[in-house]
């Protein structure tokens, strides 16, 4: 596998409905804070892009967006 | 200002809710962040910690997740906050007038519990069918034993029947579709989500099953269903035959306040809240898919309803615990656009506000891999549905709020017979 830059992961916890379920798919990128909205985790950069893609894709209220190479990842 | 949980005294028996979804949750969170220190229990039927429910049809069934309970905090998250949890019990009746909460417990036997304020927050049930059902082979989804039932017999093959083609209903077709099983769906109403996003947005959506290898067959009701020991399939109101070696059946809900029955509190379409959530009582409130209040959007006459969408059930939550600890006036009104959301044949639907009619589009691909629907309410935009669209969705719910005209909206309107003559009218 050729060597490529992590993907940025922002979540606007504005939005975020505090579901969880982004946790539950990627455990090692998001967590559920106890104030009941969703963090990122610094082992977010280390996921799969597929992992990280499904949970963005998942997201409820669609508050987490993805950044490879400076750009956005088109999630649909 | 204070409310009812701020005047009591050392010994006092302190909050009590009834029900451990996600409505009685942000109660329990809210009033812990809200600086209320003392006794909060939560008597609730399941055995599990509070579980997320929407994965339940969708990333459960797929096989996304695994068929556990995806809970939203340990055991010691509840402990941290001072939390009682009563989990596999059941109250079986409330005693307003000498403010007991009774509770029966699997072994049979009953305890009294004392509540000082009481949070009814026991959502609701599937409806099942009117007619006999077979012993094996009918499912519905709401727990989390549901699911993990259903997608063991998905993973058999069969051939899968659905009925009702509501949020629920299209979810679990998606998600058998996706394991690729033979899918039909049928659906009473002559448009499929007609209710919940009017005809034409509902007609638009409803192609989706057919894009993706589903049969939809609307205007047909189900009379009865085939096989003695386990279904075979569904006879409909025409007289025909649907095959089908596994049935789901997702015709809505009912709250769960039967055992409310004697209670005296007010019963309409599950408790019948006041605009503050209250049930008749100032120590008595209702939150979420168990209640029904008069909602209100910006600058328009209320009108009673019960929302059976995750986020106003937490917010629902989240605004009686704020009730009982600031007081209605300050807490005011529970006032709600009723956003929803529903992942389906890989696209998210969003949507909020007043739905129920026809919607003017404002972005369509055919392929409805994108759509962007605005819905008038008189003078003003009063909803918005959208499919994989978040940033235009965010814009449009806040003019909605915001109560923007629809002038505003007009000028981008598209007809839909012309942006459709490229793809397929469904
Ligand atoms: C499969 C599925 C998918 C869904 N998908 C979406 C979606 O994509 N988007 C969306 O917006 N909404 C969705 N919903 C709706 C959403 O999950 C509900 O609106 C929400 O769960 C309501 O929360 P609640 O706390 O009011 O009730 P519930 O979640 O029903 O919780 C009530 C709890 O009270 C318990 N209880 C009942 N009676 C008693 C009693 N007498 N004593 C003690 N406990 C009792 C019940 O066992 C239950 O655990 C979905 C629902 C289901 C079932
Ligand atoms: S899935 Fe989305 S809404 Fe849910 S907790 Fe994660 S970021 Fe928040």
């Amino acid at each position: 596998m050729s060597h490529t830059l992590p993907i940025e992961v922002q979540l606007d916890q504005t939005e975020c409905c505090g579901s969880g379920l982004c946790a539950s798919i990627a455990p090692t990128a998001f967590r559920l804070d106890t104030s009941g909205v969703a963090v990122v985790l610094d082992t977010a950069a280390t996921t799969d892009r597929d992992v990280l893609v499904r949970a963005a894709k998942n997201c409820p209220t669609l508050c987490i967006t993805l950044t490879d190479n400076g750009s956005e990842i088109d999630l649909f | 200002m204070t409310g009812v949980l701020t005047t009591l005294r050392a010994g006092d028996p302190g909050l009590v809710v009834v029900g451990g979804g996600i409505a009685g949750l942000r109660t329990v969170q809210t009033v812990r962040s809200a600086g209320y220190t003392g006794r909060v229990t939560v008597v609730a039927a399941e055995r599990h910690l509070p579980y997320d429910r929407p994965p339940l049809s969708k990333q459960v069934l797929t096989g996304e997740l695994a068929p556990e309970a995806p809970v939203y905090h340990g055991a010691e998250y509840f402990a941290d906050l001072g939390i009682d949890l009563m989990l596999g019990q059941q109250a079986r009746r409330l005693d307003v007038e000498r403010r007991v909460l009774h509770v029966g417990d699997a072994g049979g036997g009953e305890l009294t519990v004392p509540y000082s304020a009481v949070v009814i927050a026991t959502g609701a049930r599937p409806r099942r069918l009117p007619c006999a059902e077979p012993p094996e082979g009918v499912h519905v989804v709401r727990t989390v034993e549901d699911a993990a039932g259903l997608r063991a017999e998905l993973l058999t093959g069969p051939q899968v029947a659905v009925v009702g083609a509501g949020f629920i209903g299209a979810e679990v077709a998606s998600s058998a579709r996706a394991l690729g099983l033979d899918v039909t769906v049928i659906e009473s109403a002559a448009s499929p989500l007609a209710r919940a996003i009017g005809q034409s947005m509902g007609d638009l959506l409803g192609g989706l099953h057919a894009r993706n290898g589903v049969r939809l067959v609307c205007g047909r009701g189900v009379t009865g269903l085939h096989g003695t020991d386990r279904v075979e399939g569904l006879l409909l109101d025409d007289g025909t035959s649907v095959a089908a070696d596994l049935v789901v059946v997702g015709v809505g809900v009912v709250p769960d306040v039967e055992w409310l029955a004697d209670s005296g509190l007010p019963l309409d379409d599950g408790v019948a809240c006041d605009e503050y959530l209250r049930a008749g009582r100032s120590e008595v409130l209702g939150a979420g898919d168990a209640v029904s209040w008069p909602n209100r959007s910006p600058g328009r006459d209320a009108y009673r309803t019960r929302s059976q969408q995750w986020t106003t059930a937490g917010d629902q939550g989240r605004h009686v615990a704020e009730v009982l600890v600031y007081g209605a006036d300050a807490a005011g009104p529970f006032e709600h656009d009723l956003y929803f959301w529903s992942d389906q044949y890989g696209v998210k639907i969003q949507g909020a506000g007043l739905l129920n009619r026809d919607a003017a589009l404002l972005e369509l691909r055919p392929d409805r891999s994108r759509l962007v629907a605005a819905y008038r309410d008189a003078d003003r935009l009063g909803g918005v549905l959208t499919v994989n669209h978040p940033k235009e969705f965010r814009r449009l719910r806040a003019l909605a709020a915001a109560g923007a005209p629809w002038s505003q909206i007009a000028p981008r309107e598209m007809s839909l017979a012309d942006d459709l003559s490229g793809g397929d009218a469904a």
